[in-house]
């Protein structure tokens, strides 16, 4: 993104800030998604996200910061989505995920399931390192300077989401052994 | 491909499914609001902001009715509590103890030294409930190593394995096959009672979660009972432990989320009940206590213990980053980006959620000392320290500085105040530290440790 735009963006540029949105909306809507895990959410969020830009964006002093800075406002956006969110309807997850084909990883249903599940317990921040160093595929030291905090953190927090999610897997594939959920 | 390759491959592969586009209506809709006459915000989000508004209005509202109360009784529980604290001064340095490993006055961000994992003494028992009465360990320091809980003396000498379990990375099961793995100690306020966790890998219900262990303070097992959460919350009287029944909900069910409070012998005292739509909505979080004792606090719900219904309350106190409070409960610590922050206490949702699992912030016994970690980022990277704050002058003092990508984790001060207890995870371990208030004699105590508490008191 030009920096150019960014700055008449924050001279109150509507059509400055209209292409940064269309520039940046969509890929902040798929890191959304997979924190959230639910698509009017994630819409809500990125929706957001681009409003407060838009009121706080005089006083982003450093340009160069601006995706960093718009990705912090989408982890917050998340953070709300996820203090109001009623509960999550399972049900309907499941469907969804059964819309997109399986990869070659092969993860059964009920695998997957699982995975969903693990991921939901995981605090915002876990999801936030998991998706931008997985999905994103960021190192600890970019997740940590995107998010304002200690790399020890991040490897820390990246630590403790893989674990749980690793313990989810296992868990299901005991279950299969056991002649459980296929 | 080794194991965690595939692991991160299989994970990758489930969280790249998805969409990648916002949907067309989504563009449409920001850029209808966005090029309104008028940019503001869309009414559906200046609604959900003046709920958010009301929340916390009526938490404040809970808080200040509730903080007059609750400060005079902990004033007089702190009067009293004092009278029986362990003061005792640590173990020499040159203790025998196996489990001590060599420190360093200086700290060497790689240390040398590899301490083999704390092993059992001879007369140890392995088996909760088989009364191991440890021998020569005061069993102040309750900590656990690869699945098992130990006892020792507070500088980690004369440890007396409690708890025989197997570390979750191993457990490679077969159907049925009963496996247990101990971990998350937590004395209760007044040290008579330790709580721990049973995560029980082999067991074959994936929504299984763990059983809470309750023993007496030389490890006999007392009770066990199934319960969900990270923590272990001891009542502030230290009479009962809640936990969550049904931490992420069923898959098949959408529930409300319960909560039992159970008492030392185990009984099951009562169920309280968070509706769905009250109900936190992701995890890492706890149970937790107000202050005084009467409600249980969620994430944004609190549930009174006398059948009241459960209301909304703020929530930014139960995740992590939020707060210590002051033993005397009028003033809380909280660290934002690497800064403390002391300021009057506002709520009731104070609380002590096992071992500073999510703090990494202490209060000296006396409350005129706070031991913190600053992480920050610097030029070269980043930079982890542990300070002491003397409250009354607002000024800091260095105990430990970590250079390079470290994390320091602030467990305690000692009951006598004259050291802090931390957890270094360099990486690839994590050791249990001590080194005194005043920033002398850093002491690596124990390795390949995952958690520790301090006794309050001695059990008696």
């Amino acid at each position: 993104m030009d920096d150019k735009v960014i700055q008449r963006a924050r001279n109150r540029d509507k059509e400055a800030f209209t292409e940064i949105f269309l520039h940046y909306g969509h890929r902040l809507y798929a890191v959304a998604f997979r924190i959230l895990r639910d698509s009017a959410r994630a819409e809500d969020a990125v929706q957001q996200t681009f409003f407060t830009a838009w009121r706080e964006l005089p006083r982003l002093r450093d340009d160069s910061r601006f995706e960093a800075w718009l990705y912090r406002l989408l982890v917050n956006g998340c953070r709300a989505e996820l203090r109001h969110v009623v509960r999550w309807q399972p049900g309907l997850r499941l469907v969804t995920n059964l819309e997109t084909p399986i990869d070659d990883a092969q993860l059964s249903v009920a695998a997957r399931d699982e995975l969903e599940r693990a991921f939901r317990r995981l605090s915002v921040d876990h999801r936030v390192v998991l998706v931008l160093h997985l999905y994103r595929e960021m190192t600890a030291d970019q997740i940590a300077q995107m998010l304002d905090v200690a790399p020890g953190t991040v490897r820390s927090r990246l630590h403790h989401a893989k674990q749980h999610m690793r313990a989810a897997l296992e868990a299901e594939s005991r279950q299969v052994a056991a002649g459980g959920l296929a | 491909m080794t194991a965690n390759e595939n692991f991160d491959r299989l994970i990758s592969s489930w969280i790249a499914d998805g969409p990648e586009r916002l949907s067309d209506a989504a563009v449409d809709r920001f850029l209808t609001d966005f090029n309104a006459p008028t940019t503001r915000m869309p009414a559906w989000l200046l609604r959900r902001n003046l709920r958010r508004i009301h929340v916390n209005r009526f938490a404040q509202a809970v808080v200040g009715a509730a903080a007059v109360v609750v400060t005079a009784v902990l004033a007089l529980n702190l009067i009293a509590g004092q009278q029986g604290r362990l003061g005792g001064p640590l173990a020499s340095p040159t203790s025998s103890a196996p489990v001590v490993v060599g420190a360093s006055p200086t700290p060497d961000p790689t240390p040398q030294a590899t301490a083999a994992p704390p092993g059992p003494t001879p007369d140890g028992s392995t088996v909760p409930g088989h009364s191991p009465s440890p021998s020569g360990a005061s069993g102040a320091l309750a900590y656990d190593v690869d699945g098992d809980i130990f006892l020792a003396d507070a500088d980690g000498s004369n440890a007396v394995r409690i708890a025989d379990g197997e570390p979750r990375s191993s457990s490679e099961c077969t159907p049925g096959e009963v496996s247990n793995h101990y971990a998350g100690t937590s004395w209760s306020p007044d040290g008579r009672h330790l709580a721990y966790w049973n995560w029980q890998p082999c067991t074959a219900a994936p929504d299984y979660w763990g059983d809470v262990v309750i023993a007496d303070a030389n490890g006999n097992v007392i009770a066990s009972f199934y319960g969900e959460g990270w923590a272990i919350p001891w009542s502030p009287d230290s009479t009962r432990i809640a936990v969550l029944d049904n931490w992420g909900g069923s898959v098949i069910h959408r529930q409300d989320l319960t909560i039992g409070v159970y008492t030392t012998d185990g009984t099951r005292q009562t169920t309280l009940t968070v509706p769905s739509e009250l109900a936190p909505s992701s995890g890492d979080y706890s149970a937790a206590w107000s202050l005084d004792g009467s409600s249980i606090l969620v994430p944004g719900a609190l549930v009174p213990l006398d059948g009241g219904l459960a209301t909304p309350s703020d929530e930014s106190g139960f995740y992590s980053g939020c707060c210590v409070y002051s033993p005397d409960g009028t003033r809380r610590g909280v660290v934002d980006k690497g800064t403390l922050v002391v300021e009057e206490s506002d709520g009731p949702n104070s609380q002590k959620v096992g071992p500073t699992e999510f703090w990494s912030l202490a209060w000296s016994p006396d409350g005129a000392l706070i031991a913190f970690e600053s992480s920050i980022n610097t030029d070269t990277g980043s930079a982890a320290e542990l300070l002491v704050r003397d409250v009354a002058t607002g000024a800091d003092t260095s105990l430990f500085d970590v250079p390079g990508s470290d994390d320091l984790q602030v467990l305690e001060f000692t009951p006598d105040g004259e050291r802090v207890l931390f957890i270094w995870w360099d990486g690839e371990q994590k050791s249990l530290w001590s080194v005194g208030a005043d920033g002398s004699d850093p002491r690596r105590l124990v390795d390949g440790i995952e958690g520790a508490d301090l006794r309050p008191q001695p059990g008696s």
